[in-house]
C-alpha cells in the first residue's frame, strides 16, 4: 500500500430499487486520493457524484445499495485499512470514522443544522461524540473553531441560534463542525452553489487554508468550472455514473480529451473572450435521465464525433495518456 | 440611442414586523431605495448584487408586478412617453402586452394543469389578441423559434427538461411580441450544458425580435456575457452603472471592485486574489448612513459614514455613487481579454 494514499474507491457499482428492478446509478467507478489532495468530481445533476460521496460516508438512501466494488479507507490513526463498502452502515465503525475521520458538508446549510439547538450545542455534539472531553472542554473547543472559520465575536455566536446566521455564516459554522474532529477527509457537496460570488470566495480561501494548515484531503463534488479550476489539483469528470475523464486540473482545463468534458468547458462564458463576443457553444440535446436505456457510452446521442456500431454498443476502455491522465472514449483506442 | 425606459427615483418599501395584530407595521425594509437609470431601446442591461440587495424587486417594481411605494417608471413607445407608475389598472394591463418577465424556476412558473399550447396561449387569449386558427398559427410559430417540438404541444409541464420548460416559458412570454422583457436568472437553475443553449436562444430572439432585456444574475460571467451595460445594486441602491467592458476591467467603485475580484475563473492559471469584503450585509431596514457600502469598504473616510453618494456620471456613460470615484485606482476583473493576454506571453 502507497505511504500517502487515504482513499481507494475500486470498481463500485451502486443501483437504485424500482419495483423490483435495478437501474445502475453507479458504474465501475474507481479513483483514488492521497492525503492532503484536493480533488473534484464534476457532472451535471444526476450523474451519481452526490451519490458517490454519500457511498463514502455509507450515507446513503435506503433505496440505493452497493453491489460491488470496495472503498478502502486508510485510518490514519490506528493505520487499518477499512473496506468501508463491508461495514455495517448503522454500526459502530462507520460512527467511529464519520465525523471523526470524515466530515462533511452540504450545499443547504439551512436543512443541515437542527433548528431547535444552537450552533455550539451543535458543535460539542460531534466533539463529544468522539473525543473524551467534558461540556466545557467542547464548549471551548467549538468557540476555536467558529473562530478558526472567521464568524466574528466567536463567543456570542456559540449560543446563537442556525436562523440568527446569515448564509455565509452558516455554511462557515458547518465547517466548524465538519473539521471539529480534524478529520483527513473532507466531503464538500456544493459546498458554495448556494451563496453570493464574494462568500463565496471567502468560503474558497478558507477551505484552502483549512487544507494547508491542517493537511485535510478534500473531496470538491461541483459543477461550476471556475471554482474547479480554483480549488483542485485533480478532477474527474463524470456522466451518467461513469467517470470519462480524470486528470490533472491543468489537463483538464488546458487539454481536454473526452468530447464531454471539452463541450462543458466551451459551454460556459468566459470573461477573456468579453471583446470577441463568440457565441457559446451549447451542447445539444438534453441530459438523459437516469431511466433511459443508453448503451455503449452514455454521452453517444449529443456526441459530435458519434462512431454507429462502436460508441452505442460497448463502453470504451481506459486509456491511459499519461501517468495521471485517462480518457474513456474511443476517439483515442 | 433612444431610450424604452426611464426610471427615476424608484422606490419599494415592504413594511414588517406588526404592533398587535391589526396595528400599523413598525418598520418598513427598503428593497428599492431611489433608483435612477436609463434602459435603452435594444439593448441588454445586467442587473447583478448579492442576494437580498433588491434586484428581484426592481425588476418587478419596474413592471409594477408589485406597487412601487414612490418613483416614476417612464416607457416611450414611439412618441408616447407612459408613465407606468400613474396609470391605472385597466391601462397597466395593455401596458404589460409591452413589457413581460421570464422567472428562475421553470419548474414552479408553469400551471402544470395546462398544456403546453394553452400555456403559450394565455396571454393572448387574456388580451382578447387573437383566436381559433390565428392563435393557432401564432403559438405554434413562437414555439419553433423558441426551439420547442411543436409535435409536444399538447403535452403537460411535467414531461419536459428544465431547460424545455424554460422555453416554454419564453415563449409564453414572448408571444405577445413585447419590447422589453425582464429575465430573472433565467439559467441558473440550470444544467450547466443546457445554460449556453438558453443563453444563445435569448440571444437570437432578442435580435430576431428587436427586444431589450433587463438581466438580473447572480453569475458575473453570466451577466458578462449576455449584457451591454451592467447595474450593480447594493442595498437597495444602485452604485455603478457601466458599459459591460468598463465595468469589468475597470471598475470605479469599491463594491464592484470585490464583486469582480471574486469571481472563480475557469483556469487553474488565473488564480483569483479575491478582495475579501470584511462583516457582513447590514440589515435592509436599518441601513448605514452616509454611503451604505461605509461599513464593509477598506477605502473608507469619515466623509463617507455622514454624506450619502448621488450616482454621477464621470465619464460618459460610467455611473458611480462613491465621493473618492476619482482618486480610487481599483482592480478589475482577473481574466484579462485574450488578445491582450496574448500580447504579454
Amino acid at each position: 500500500m502507497p505511504k500517502d494514499m487515504l482513499l481507494e474507491i475500486k470498481d463500485l457499482e451502486i443501483s437504485l430499487l424500482v419495483e423490483s428492478h435495478m437501474v445502475n446509478i453507479i458504474d465501475n467507478v474507481s479513483f483514488d486520493l492521497k492525503f492532503g489532495e484536493v480533488i473534484a468530481i464534476v457532472g451535471e445533476s444526476g450523474c451519481g457524484k452526490t451519490v458517490t460521496s454519500q457511498a463514502i460516508a455509507r450515507l446513503l438512501p435506503r433505496e440505493l445499495k452497493i453491489l460491488s466494488g470496495k472503498i478502502l479507507f486508510y485510518s490514519k490513526i490506528d493505520e487499518r485499512v477499512l473496506d468501508v463498502c463491508k461495514l455495517d452502515p448503522k454500526g459502530k465503525t462507520i460512527h467511529y470514522i464519520r465525523g471523526d475521520q470524515i466530515g462533511m458538508i452540504f450545499q443547504e446549510p439551512m436543512s443541515s443544522f437542527s433548528p431547535v439547538y444552537t450552533i455550539g450545542n451543535q458543535i460539542c455534539e460531534v466533539i463529544r461524540l468522539h473525543q473524551k472531553v467534558s461540556k466545557k472542554k467542547a464548549r471551548n473547543i467549538s468557540i476555536e473553531l467558529l473562530d478558526t472559520v472567521g464568524i466574528p465575536n466567536p463567543v456570542a455566536a456559540v449560543d446563537q441560534y442556525p436562523h440568527e446566521f446569515s448564509g455565509g455564516m452558516r455554511q462557515r459554522a458547518m465547517i466548524a463542525r465538519a473539521i471539529s474532529c480534524n478529520p483527513s477527509l473532507l466531503i464538500a457537496d456544493e459546498p458554495t452553489t448556494a451563496l453570493d460570488v464574494t462568500i463565496q470566495a471567502q468560503i474558497l480561501v478558507l477551505l484552502q487554508e483549512l487544507q494547508k494548515e491542517f493537511g485535510m484531503a478534500i473531496i470538491f463534488i461541483t459543477h461550476d468550472l471556475g471554482v474547479v479550476a480554483q480549488i483542485s489539483h485533480r478532477v474527474f469528470i463524470m456522466y451518467m455514473g461513469k467517470i470519462v475523464e480524470e486528470g490533472s486540473v491543468h489537463d483538464i482545463f488546458h487539454n481536454p480529451k473526452h468530447p464531454y468534458t471539452e463541450n462543458l468547458i466551451h459551454a460556459i462564458p468566459k470573461l477573456g473572450n468579453l471583446r470577441e463576443r463568440r457565441r457559446l457553444v451549447p451542447i445539444r440535446g438534453n441530459v438523459p435521465s437516469i431511466f433511459d436505456e443508453l448503451h455503449g457510452c452514455a454521452f453517444h446521442p449529443r456526441c459530435k464525433f458519434f462512431m454507429p456500431d462502436k460508441c452505442d454498443v460497448h463502453f470504451p476502455k481506459c486509456k491511459h495518456l499519461t501517468s495521471n491522465h485517462s480518457v474513456w472514449c474511443y476517439l483515442y483506442e | 440611442m433612444a431610450p424604452l425606459l426611464e426610471i427615476k427615483d424608484l422606490k419599494l418599501y415592504y413594511p414588517v414586523g406588526r404592533s398587535g395584530l391589526l396595528g400599523k407595521p413598525i418598520t418598513t425594509v427598503k428593497a428599492v431605495d431611489g433608483v435612477s437609470f436609463t434602459i435603452i431601446r435594444g439593448e441588454s442591461m445586467g442587473l447583478v448584487g448579492e442576494s437580498g440587495s433588491g434586484k428581484t424587486s426592481l425588476g418587478r417594481a419596474i413592471l409594477r408586478v408589485v406597487e412601487p411605494t414612490s418613483g416614476k417608471v417612464l416607457l416611450h413607445l414611439g412618441k408616447k412617453i407612459i408613465d407606468i407608475t400613474s396609470i391605472n389598472h385597466d391601462n397597466l394591463r395593455r401596458m404589460w402586452k409591452h413589457m413581460q418577465m421570464i422567472f428562475q424556476d421553470p419548474y414552479s412558473s408553469l400551471n402544470p394543469r395546462m398544456t403546453v399550447r394553452d400555456i403559450i396561449a394565455e396571454p393572448m387569449v387574456a388580451n382578447h389578441i387573437a383566436k381559433g386558427s390565428d392563435l393557432k398559427d401564432r403559438v405554434v410559430d413562437m414555439a419553433r423559434r423558441c426551439g420547442l417540438d411543436v409535435e409536444q404541444l399538447s403535452r403537460y409541464p411535467h414531461a419536459f427538461s428544465g431547460g424545455q420548460r424554460q422555453r416554454i416559458g419564453i415563449a409564453r412570454a414572448l408571444v405577445l411580441h413585447p419590447d422589453f422583457l425582464v429575465c430573472d436568472e433565467p439559467i441558473s437553475s440550470l444544467d450547466v450544458s443546457i445554460q449556453a443553449q438558453i443563453m444563445n436562444l435569448l440571444k437570437d430572439l432578442q435580435q430576431q425580435l428587436n427586444l431589450t432585456y433587463l438581466f438580473i444574475a447572480h453569475n458575473l460571467s453570466v451577466v458578462a456575457y449576455a449584457c451591454d451595460r451592467v447595474a450593480v445594486m447594493y442595498l437597495g441602491q444602485l452604485v455603478e452603472v457601466a458599459p459591460t467592458e468598463i465595468l469589468y476591467y475597470k471598475p470605479k467603485h469599491p463594491y464592484t471592485e470585490s464583486l469582480m475580484s471574486a469571481i472563480p475563473a475557469p483556469d487553474p492559471d488565473n488564480v483569483m486574489e479575491p478582495i475579501l469584503i470584511s462583516g457582513e450585509r447590514p440589515n435592509p431596514a436599518n441601513p448605514p448612513s452616509g454611503c451604505r457600502f461605509h461599513t464593509r469598504c477598506q477605502y473608507v473616510d469619515t466623509k463617507c459614514e455622514t454624506q450619502v453618494p448621488e450616482l454621477i456620471e464621470y465619464d460618459s456613460d460610467h455611473f458611480i455613487a462613491c465621493h473618492y470615484a476619482e482618486e480610487l485606482q481599483l482592480k478589475g476583473a482577473l481574466e484579462q481579454p485574450a488578445a491582450v493576454k496574448k500580447e504579454h506571453t
